[in-house]
């Protein structure tokens, strides 16, 4: 159901990155901790010039060719970088993952377009979500030392979970962080209600559904972990509305703090 | 029996509506099953479905599940376990369904001072209990199987306030596949799993039994020595 | 459809703000919802691999409605054999006209009925009430929002936003309670009395259909309460209003939906009571209808056929998508507007509305009413790909839109596909940020900072630190 998978993850030597337009525009710390947690388990970093959005927005309103036309921009930047020898595509968000591997094929298809239909087929099987692909190598690839102690949730977000399949990686991966404590959020795999659009067109619903989360936060939860800026970014709007303490922080980002040298 | 409006229309509609071609989704349907699969419950792993001795702890279990009350007797149903069951539910009258297994408990009832009579719509609805059999009691679930041919009524078991089903224990089947998929014509005309106690949750989700059925369910599965 | 329903009458995000903003609701719903939700997990736990099963329903499904004409045909003959009646209408207003007829000729009085979404949808009861009927809805939360005089908010526990108190001054003002009680137990108690004495009078019983099964043409009922056993059995005649696409050619079939049903919508095994009609009352029962009828309803499923919307015909109605939704979980059913609710609701209502190819703004919007999370196909236990129904009716409400949106997003694409304007426009924006504290001042802003506080942007973006050497 998550589209074809990725071939070996210890293949991965050199990658291309896809930055996501909310990392380019709202949260470049994301894809810069996403470049070093990456050149950390041995990898070299491209970013290929050309690429911008996946086209979600305009496909989750219902603009079919307005979509397609921007998510063709980043499937001929990214497929020019697997031709120029990357193994893998990374995607530091799980809904842009999602978009690209398991709808751009349909969307291409609707926008009457099949030989790019078929291109992002071909290019679904190697992209990887940043956390699936960072816990699929070997752990000695990924050498993750500690941060200053913090104690953290983990958001679930739901096309990573629901439709990637990609549930317990991120948090794998925080368990071998020494110092980040992480908390049983009973509320997990809840929604943030953040949605794209949803967001503004429906607000009341998208803040009491941010609320019911942040609600059952656990006590002493200092950072809420996401894997999807997106969400965080709702998140962390609420909870700065409501006049919590808490902060959002991407995963990468966390890995970042815990590389071995970060600190020196 | 008659039929109304136009069958021809009505399906050419569907017809040549189904004629279109459909587009393809992200996540694409998977081809029909050959066999349409059982479900299989995890209280019959490891259990000789044909055995229903076997079945009985599997039944019980389930049947108290379902919140209703259990006994297994050896023989006939007694005028012991119907006396106590009397004096405790306060039952000065009852009905009986046509089954020979319920005719005979409203003898015993008869004899113990109750006013026994064969189901009648305004009899049951003033009734304490309803006496009736079991075509099968179907162990996954806790179920018990009803039909209007045995029993004589639909309604037997459902007008009087307590409802007291006696089924011998040759009659438990493993799931409700066995009862469902069994079904050929000729059909009763009407046939009823009963898993429990009439309940509704419709107000704050308060579990109450009794919502316009029997409020209580008790079974006396009985063994032949 | 019927005007009372505040689909058309309001919009979307006025239904959701009053909703949410309803503490009562809220509360009573999020319960109900998260109680049905750990239910159905137990429940599902106890049956190995059930996600195999709801593929195989799905594929069944699909097989079943392959030859819906074909199966529709043998269920007819098979009910007209078991010595019953068969009405085809096609739309809403032949299914009443045809009840409504019936009703006169017996000289109805007091028709009773048990909860039937199919009759919501046609608007049944104003129809008997326009013969003189007095209809009496059994179900005891159908009946409290019936005396209320408002609408269900949920498939399988229509007055769950109400609590005890409310239902208690429901009583007290319509259905005639002297002695106030409020305890559960006591209302329902009440309300036995109440419809016992109703289902004894009646000359008429309705029913919906679960599932009508061809082979033997036979109908089957899952109720709880023990209402629809109540309609089917003390009346005279019984008429069960069936949705056409509710249908399974074997029992096989129809086992396999059962057996999943109860365990998705309620959490139980099987319903309390699992009825299997097959005709009128026979020579030597002593209760049962005289006469049966089946009234098969299109009503617009036939349009939904054939289209990229086609598996919303396989929905069985347990309601389950509704328990995991998590706007469903803050909003309830009202926000819908309409019969049906939750995501289930945001598909099938517009699908409905739009028959004889027609659009339907407000019936369209519905399919906002998602963030596409996907907790309803993971749920739907005959796993509809409800996130992609959504989708779809948002591009066909996208070729429905005003200039202003096509232009917005034409706009948009035009920059995003030039990654010399998609960078342009990245730097304008960061160029923006001092304006910040301005931008949550522009019209529209509201939406968001109503609630929520705005972004910073950041002073450079990815692409400037890239270049810089930065990264």
């Amino acid at each position: 159901m998550s589209g074809p998978l990725p071939g070996s993850a210890d293949d991965a030597r050199r990658v291309a990155l896809f930055v996501t337009c909310v990392g380019e525009l709202l949260d470049p710390d994301v894809p810069v901790a996403a470049v070093r947690v990456l050149r950390a388990a041995g990898c070299t970093v491209d970013v290929p010039e050309g690429q911008t959005c996946c086209g979600q927005p305009a496909w989750n309103s219902g603009f079919t060719d307005d979509a397609a036309a921007v998510a063709r921009t980043s499937l001929d930047a990214l497929e020019g970088a697997v031709a120029d020898g990357a193994d893998a595509v990374v995607v530091p968000a799980g809904s842009c993952a999602t978009m690209m591997r398991v709808y751009w094929p349909q969307l291409f298809a609707l926008a009457g377009d099949e030989a790019a239909a078929d291109r992002a087929r071909l290019l679904g099987t190697r992209l990887w979500e940043l956390t699936e692909l960072l816990d699929a190598l070997p752990d000695d690839r990924l050498p993750l030392g500690s941060v200053e102690p913090c104690t953290v949730a983990y958001h679930r977000s739901c096309h990573m979970l629901r439709e990637l399949h990609v549930a317990e990686q991120p948090e794998a991966l925080l368990s071998r962080v020494d110092g980040c404590d992480q908390q049983v959020w009973a509320a997990a795999d809840q929604c943030c209600g953040f949605g794209g659009t949803f967001s503004v067109k429906l607000p009341e619903a998208s803040v009491a559904m941010a609320d019911e989360k942040l609600d059952v936060l656990p006590e002493g939860t200092e950072v809420i972990v996401g894997a999807d800026a997106s969400c965080l970014l709702q998140l962390r709007a609420r909870a700065e509305a409501r006049g919590m303490s808490v902060t959002t922080e991407h995963v990468a980002q966390v890995l970042e703090r815990a590389l071995p040298d970060a600190g020196a | 029996m008659a039929e109304h409006g136009d069958r021809a229309a009505f399906l050419d509609r569907i017809r040549s509506r189904q004629g279109r071609p459909t587009g393809g989704g992200a996540h694409p349907p998977p081809p029909a099953p050959d066999v349409v699969p059982e479900l299989t419950y995890r209280t019959l792993d490891g259990i000789d479905a044909a055995d229903p001795d076997a079945l009985l702890p599997v039944f019980v279990a389930a049947v108290r599940a379902a919140e209703a009350t259990v006994d297994v007797v050896d023989g006939d149903v007694g005028a012991d376990l119907l006396g106590r069951f009397v004096a405790e539910h306060g039952i000065a009258s009852a009905v009986t369904s046509r089954e020979a297994e319920a005719v005979a408990v409203g003898t015993v009832l008869a004899s113990l001072g109750v006013a026994v009579t064969p189901y009648d719509r305004e009899a049951a609805a003033a009734a304490d209990l309803a006496v009736t059999s079991a075509t099968h009691g179907i162990a996954a679930t806790g179920s018990l199987v009803v039909d209007t041919e045995a029993a004589g009524s639909r309604a037997v078991s459902l007008l009087p306030r307590i409802h007291l089903c006696v089924l011998p224990l040759h009659r438990l089947v493993a799931s409700h596949a066995d009862v469902l998929r069994a079904q050929r014509p000729p059909m009763p005309s009407a046939r009823v799993l009963i898993t429990g106690p009439s309940r509704t949750g419709d107000i704050e989700q308060r579990l109450t039994l009794g919502a316009h059925g029997p409020v209580a369910l008790h079974v006396v599965v009985t063994r032949r020595p | 459809m019927s005007n009372e329903w505040p689909l058309r009458s309001s919009g979307l995000r006025e239904r959701t703000a009053t909703a949410v903003a309803d503490p009562v609701l809220r509360a009573n719903v999020g319960a109900a919802t998260d109680r049905f939700r750990d239910k159905r997990t137990s429940a599902l736990a106890r049956i190995h691999d059930p996600d195999a099963l709801r593929s195989a329903a799905r594929g069944m499904r699909g097989d079943i409605l392959s030859s819906w004409a074909e199966t529709l045909e043998l269920l007819a003959d098979n009910v007209l054999a078991n010595g019953g009646h068969v009405c085809w209408a096609p739309t809403g207003d032949d299914a009443n006209a045809y009840i409504a007829s019936v009703a006169q000729r017996i000289g109805a009085r007091t028709v009773v009925k048990s909860k039937s979404m199919a009759t919501e949808e046609t608007g049944l009861n104003e129809a008997l009430a326009a013969v003189g009927c007095d209809t009496v809805e059994t179900d005891l939360g159908e009946w409290i929002i019936q005396l209320a005089e408002e609408h269900p908010s949920h498939i399988i526990a229509p007055a769950v936003h109400k609590n005890r108190d409310q239902v208690a001054d429901t009583f007290q003002a319509r259905a005639g309670m002297v002695e106030r009680v409020t305890e559960p137990t006591e209302l329902v108690a009440f309300a036995r009395r109440e419809l016992r004495r109703r289902f004894l009078e009646a000359d008429l019983g309705i029913t919906g259909a679960n599932i009508g099964v061809a082979e033997t043409g036979s109908v089957v009922l899952v109720t709880n309460e023990g209402n629809a056993r109540m309609v089917t059995s003390m009346p005279r005649v019984h008429i069960a209003v069936m949705g056409a696409e509710r249908i399974a050619r074997t029992w096989d079939q129809a086992d396999l939906v059962l057996g999943l049903l109860a365990k998705s919508g309620t959490g139980q095994a099987l319903s309390s009571y699992t009825t299997v009609l097959s005709g009128p009352r026979r020579e030597g029962e002593a209760d049962g209808p005289d006469e049966f009828h089946l009234v098969i309803l299109d009503n617009g499923r036939s349009d939904i056929a054939g289209t990229e919307f086609a598996e919303m015909l396989n929905c069985i109605r347990c309601g389950s998508c509704l328990n995991v939704c998590p706007v469903y979980h803050q909003t309830g059913g009202h926000a819908y507007g309409w019969v049906y609710s939750g995501p289930m609701g945001a598909v099938l209502t517009p699908l409905l509305a739009s028959q004889g190819g027609g659009h339907d703004h407000h019936a369209g919007e519905l399919a906002n009413a998602s963030t596409l999370c996907g907790a309803c196909m993971e749920a739907c236990p005959v796993e509809i790909p409800l996130q992609d129904l959504l989708l779809g009716l948002r591009r066909r409400n996208a070729e429905h839109a005003g200039r202003a949106e096509r232009a917005m997003w034409r706009a948009w694409s035009a920059a995003w596909s030039r990654p010399a304007a998609y960078g342009a426009s990245a730097t304008l924006a960061t160029r923006a940020r001092r304006l910040g504290p301005l931008l949550g001042r522009l019209p529209g802003a509201a939406r968001w900072t109503d609630g929520r506080s705005m972004p910073t942007l950041p002073e450079r973006t990815f692409r400037q630190r890239w270049d810089a050497g930065d990264v």
